[in-house]
């Protein structure tokens, strides 16, 4: 696997382009890697998602309980 | 006969490829015209072009640009020095060139290994607000052809850990959403001479891609 490159330096402020050769077997342990984490991350948001949506869900509740808000109020998730 | 070209010449004045007078010329240097034939007063004062070098002296520097010409995995900056830097900022705009999203990692001397940093992100999407922390030095995410716009502040800490943090604006429309990410490498470092951001996917970084990278002092 080539990975292709712009490289600058600062100092001649010259820009090449440059190829830098990887191994396949590095390049997808580097994306199963970062496929993992996307997954982690999908997750830990469905769940905060989830968990804000059953806080705001029994506030209301209790709010309504308590007489401070109506039983028709409509909240957008 | 010389004495008489000596009273004759006393004055820088009288020369042929000199001004002929001094007046309105207070605090100006002199400089050779652009013809190259004689010598002519500059526009600006002598203090108004010490303040101008102190102003210079004092902002911060252009290091380096680059606009992505055509689709790439990495675009590099070598031949840096945070040691005399101490800061730099690197502003980008980025679009995707492939189909899938990919993060945006920013590497510090040529060490592309992901396990040697930690990135703790925070994200705003509306009212939802999450947060994680990842193995890898992400600076940016970008959607599927999405652009974004990220600038991401670098230095070497006191205790010689490269860090960052980096703030991005992605998506477009109703879906805008603000991601902040703080970062440093599992070990120390001795300068800064080299920064890269790489693409997650092959190829990714699209042609129209901008980044510009600014040092905070001038050493």
């Amino acid at each position: 696997m080539k990975l292709r490159g712009l490289q600058v330096d600062v100092k001649t402020k010259e820009i090449k382009e440059v190829f830098e050769e990887i191994s396949d077997e590095e390049y997808q342990k580097r994306l199963e890697e970062a496929k993992k984490a996307e997954e982690e991350m999908r997750i830990r948001e469905m769940i905060e998602a989830k968990k804000r949506e059953i806080l705001e869900r029994q506030a209301i509740q209790e709010l309504i309980k308590e007489g401070k808000l109506k039983e028709d109020i409509k909240i957008n998730y | 006969m010389l004495h008489i070209i000596r009273a004759a010449l006393r004055k820088f004045i009288q020369l042929e490829d000199t001004p002929n007078s001094y007046s309105g010329l207070a605090g100006k240097l002199f400089k050779v015209n652009s013809a190259e034939t004689a010598l002519e007063a500059s526009t600006n004062t002598d203090s108004e072009i010490a303040e101008a070098v102190n102003v210079a002296a004092n902002v911060m520097e252009k290091v380096a640009e680059v606009e992505v010409s055509s689709d790439c995995d990495y675009v590099e900056f070598t031949g840096l020095d945070g040691n005399s830097a101490w800061f730099y900022i690197l502003l980008a705009t980025a679009k995707n060139a492939t189909s899938s999203a990919y993060d945006l990692y920013l590497y510090v001397n040529g060490d592309t290994d992901n396990t040697h940093y930690y990135t703790q992100q925070l994200r705003a999407n509306d009212t939802s607000i999450s947060g994680t922390r990842i193995n890898c030095p992400t600076v940016a995410v970008l959607g599927e052809n999405e652009g974004c716009l990220f600038e991401v502040k670098i230095t070497k800490d006191p205790n010689d850990y490269f860090r960052f943090f980096s703030n991005v604006s992605r998506f477009t429309g109703s879906s805008v959403e603000e991601m902040i990410r703080s970062g440093t490498k599992t070990s120390t470092i001795t300068n800064i001479t080299s920064l890269r951001i790489q693409a997650q996917n092959a190829n990714a970084i699209a042609a129209g891609s901008k980044f510009i990278l600014f040092k905070a002092r001038r050493g």
